[in-house]
Formats: structure tokens, C-alpha cells, sequence
């Protein structure tokens, strides 16, 4: 008990120093400072999302496409000041002592690692090994739900007779809908709606995406085969047309 | 409430009588050392979260049509409004500890009010608008997945994606919520003041957090195609 009496400098209804400004390192932030701060966040987020708005709506009214990355490393780059600016002025970092910054920059750094490093493996794969550009960089078949290996699993087991999920959900909704032509035309129509509603629809450059930005060695082998009517398939590989390279290897298979 | 008589005279509130733990130097050090404490936790949390974003890399990297055409069935609205709900919060529960540090008690309280009244919304917002419509419609990750309208193999892993981004996002959400209103039970005690504002503080470091991490899901989820 002597020992924390015995800190005569230490006023005891105020031990910080705020009144006194003698401890600089406890700082009261100015409320107009926070709020100039909330600001500046909802004027960033308002910008980012008017920016991703204003990219679609280019790219479609003037049939240009635009490339992936730069939306990409535009939202990016907002994020980044926004979190910035929460992180220096509302968790007080600019004002505390610099330990705590120090351990959150290494915290970042470490972040910068992993992230770095796992994006430089998968991207710089098929510089080693030519054959696995085709398979890597597009990805797999999707086909391993039907093929239910091990016990450790999350979710229902459901036989999917080997069709990836897509085709499975697909299936069951014409199965639902009076099966074989008639359940494909119900979901023609409901697909041709859906497509509508969401803008997903691949004619001509609508959508910018990644594709555009990365390589890409061909269609993922096999992804159509059987499962999907003939015609259907066509329509989609005509769909599929804005530089999204599935043309091109349609002679894979 | 404790009704201690000050040398001022009057009822003094508890915080007035805060000491520090005997085994520190002073508050000061005290003070420091929670909040160094704080910074080592909110650390880890970054490094769950990494988990995630490597993995939408990955998966990105790998499936990029999929991640175009699963984030074309988000609706930008529900996330922009959802990130000013959790920007508003964190500047209230700022103010919540100038409030503390300054004993404006009344405007201490009103400030973590809105705070809990944001997470609130924002927890409803996501499952009312967000979650509930998507599951019932099929958008599903992994094997639960029951959406005949996709277009690619892989939207599943993007729907797995997404639920455990968001999904453990909300999960802190809930987990700060519940922290701040420990906090504002302490509060409607008296218990926080300038000589008492630690858990305060730190227990708004952990909701900045938060907000820190819906600041880059949001872009990555709702507004890059």
C-alpha cells in the first residue's frame, strides 16, 4: 500500500494527467476529430460503391470491357484508407504509445506473408511445371462431392451420381418441374428470368471480371461432358463470349 | 451505488475510488499493459480472419467466374447499408471513451445505447435480408447447395466462402455486442470515469476490430466482380 502513496506526483482523481496535460500519451480525442473522421469513412464507402456502380453501368453502356484488376485494386485501395484511418484515429494508434502500433504493423506484416506467399505459389505453379498450367490455373471439376472419400465431412452426404452440385441442384429442379422437356423449358424460362434479374448474363462484355486479368490456359477438362444436353451446351459456350478463353479450347474435348 | 462521502462532501461515484492493482507501478502502467494486451488478442483475430481472405484468394484466383457470378447475386445495398451501420457504431463507442475519460456518464451510456442498437441492426439486416432468403433459395455452401440458377461448378465454394467470412464476421459482431453491454452495466453502476476507463477502451478496440474487418469483406464480397 506504501508504495503507490508513496507516488506523491500522481493526483489521485487524476491519475492520467488530462487536466494537467502533463502525461502527453493518454489523449482525449477532440470529438470533431472523430466525427470529421466518420465522415471522411462514409464519404469513402459512399465513393467505393458509387465507383463499382459507375464500372458496371460504363461497361455495359459503352460495350467496353474493363479489366478485372482495376476495380480490384481500386476497392482495394479505399479499404485500405479507411482502415487507415479507423485504426489511427478511432483505435488511437497515432496518438498511443508505438509499442502497440509496432505490434500491429508486424501483425500486418505477417499478414503480407501469408497471403503474399500463398497467391505467389498457386500464380507461379505452371512457370514450373508446364503441365499444370491447364488444370491449376482453372481449377478442378468440382466433381469430388459425389465421390465421398473419408468420414471427415461437413454437411449432408448426398449421391450426386457424380455431377458437381451445380448440375445436381439443376437436375432436381427439372425433376420437380414434370422432368425431361418439359422440367428443361421450366427451367429455361426461370433461368432466362433469373439471368435478367441479376445481370449475370454472359453476352457479349457486360460483366468486367477476373478473368481478364490473369491467365488462363483453357476450359477445366471434361466440366461439360454428358451431363448437359447438346444444345445446351452450345448456348453456352456461345454465352461465353468476351474473352473468357472457353472458345478457344472448345476443342478439348 | 456506493455512498461514500469525498473530502468535496457530496455522493462520490465508484470510479473515484479506483486504485490500480498493488502489483503495478501505477494506473498508468496498468492502463498500458491491458491495452498492450488488447492489441496482442486483436493480432490473432487479424490472423483468423487471414485464414478466410487467403482462402477467397485462392478460390478467386482459381474460380474466377464463379466468384464473379456468386458476388452478382449479393445486393449491394444490404452491404452498404450494413458498413454505415457498423461506421456509425464505431464512432459512437469512440465517443463512448471520451465520454469515460471526460465523465460525461449520461452521454457515456447514450453513446454505447447506439452502439448495441447498430449491432442489432446489423446482425438483423444480414440474417433478415441476407441469410434467411439466400438459404431458403438454395445458395448454399459446399454440400448443402440446392440452387438450380448457377452457372458455374464451383459457386458452391463461393457460397462456403461467404457464409464463413460473413458468418464468423457476425459471430464477433455478437461477440462485441455482448462485451459493451457488460460494459454498460458497469457503466449504469458508476463504475467507469478518467480514473477507471480501461475496459472501456479495449472492449472498443475489439468492435473497431470488427468494423476493421467488414471494411475489406465488403469490397471483396459485394463490390468486386
Amino acid at each position: 500500500m506504501t508504495h503507490h502513496q508513496a507516488q506523491t506526483a500522481i493526483d489521485e482523481l487524476d491519475p492520467h494527467g488530462f487536466q494537467s496535460e502533463s502525461h502527453g500519451d493518454h489523449v482525449i480525442v477532440d470529438w470533431r476529430v472523430l466525427l470529421a473522421v466518420l465522415l471522411a469513412l462514409l464519404f469513402f464507402t459512399v465513393l467505393t460503391t458509387a465507383a463499382s456502380a459507375a464500372e458496371r453501368w460504363i461497361a455495359h453502356e459503352f460495350m467496353v470491357t474493363i479489366p478485372g484488376w482495376i476495380s480490384v485494386v481500386g476497392a482495394l485501395t479505399i479499404a485500405v484508407i479507411k482502415a487507415t484511418l479507423v485504426s489511427m484515429y478511432f483505435m488511437q494508434l497515432r496518438y498511443d504509445k508505438p509499442l502497440n502500433a509496432i505490434v500491429f504493423v508486424f501483425c500486418l506484416v505477417a499478414l503480407a506473408i501469408f497471403l503474399g506467399f500463398s497467391a505467389l505459389d498457386l500464380g507461379a505453379r505452371d512457370l514450373v511445371y508446364d503441365y499444370k498450367g491447364g488444370v491449376l490455373t482453372v481449377g478442378g471439376n468440382a466433381q469430388s462431392v459425389g465421390q465421398t472419400g473419408g468420414h471427415a465431412r461437413l454437411g449432408p452426404r448426398v449421391n450426386t451420381m457424380n455431377r458437381n452440385m451445380v448440375e445436381y441442384a439443376r437436375q432436381k429442379f427439372i425433376d420437380e418441374h414434370g422432368g425431361g422437356e418439359v422440367g428443361l423449358a421450366a427451367w429455361k424460362a426461370e433461368m432466362a428470368r433469373h439471368d435478367a434479374k441479376h445481370g449475370v448474363v454472359h453476352e457479349g462484355p457486360v460483366l468486367s471480371d477476373a478473368n481478364r486479368s490473369i491467365r488462363r490456359t483453357g476450359i477445366t477438362p471434361h466440366l461439360y461432358d454428358e451431363s448437359v444436353p447438346a444444345d445446351e451446351h452450345a448456348a453456352h459456350e456461345s454465352n461465353a463470349g468476351g474473352g473468357h478463353g472457353d472458345a478457344d479450347s472448345s476443342g478439348d474435348h | 451505488m456506493t455512498t461514500m462521502e469525498t473530502k468535496t462532501g457530496g455522493k462520490s461515484m465508484p470510479w473515484e475510488s479506483y486504485h490500480h492493482e498493488p502489483h503495478w507501478r501505477s494506473a498508468s502502467d496498468e492502463f498500458d499493459a491491458a491495452k498492450l494486451g488488447m492489441w496482442l488478442f486483436l493480432t490473432t483475430e487479424v490472423l483468423l480472419f487471414a485464414g478466410i481472405f487467403c482462402a477467397y484468394a485462392i478460390f478467386r484466383m482459381l474460380y474466377p467466374e464463379a466468384f464473379a457470378n456468386g458476388s452478382a447475386l449479393l445486393d449491394v445495398k444490404f452491404g452498404f447499408i450494413n458498413t454505415v451501420v457498423l461506421l456509425v457504431s464505431s464512432f459512437t463507442v469512440a465517443m463512448a471513451v471520451r465520454c469515460a475519460q471526460l465523465n460525461q456518464q449520461f452521454w457515456l451510456k447514450v453513446n454505447i445505447y447506439i452502439t448495441l442498437f447498430c449491432a442489432a441492426l446489423f446482425v438483423f439486416i444480414k440474417f433478415t435480408f441476407e441469410y434467411i432468403p439466400k438459404w431458403s433459395e438454395g445458395k448454399r455452401p459446399g454440400a448443402f447447395f440446392d440452387y438450380p440458377f448457377a452457372h458455374h461448378p464451383a459457386e458452391p465454394l463461393w457460397w462456403a466462402v461467404y457464409y464463413c467470412g460473413t458468418g464468423i464476421h457476425a459471430l464477433h459482431v455478437l461477440i462485441g455486442a455482448g462485451l459493451l453491454t457488460w460494459v454498460l452495466v458497469r457503466a449504469h453502476k458508476g463504475i467507469y470515469g478518467p480514473k477507471n476507463y480501461t475496459m472501456v477502451e479495449t472492449s472498443a478496440l475489439y468492435w473497431h476490430l470488427v468494423d476493421l474487418v467488414w471494411i475489406f469483406l465488403f469490397p471483396l464480397l459485394y463490390l468486386i466482380h
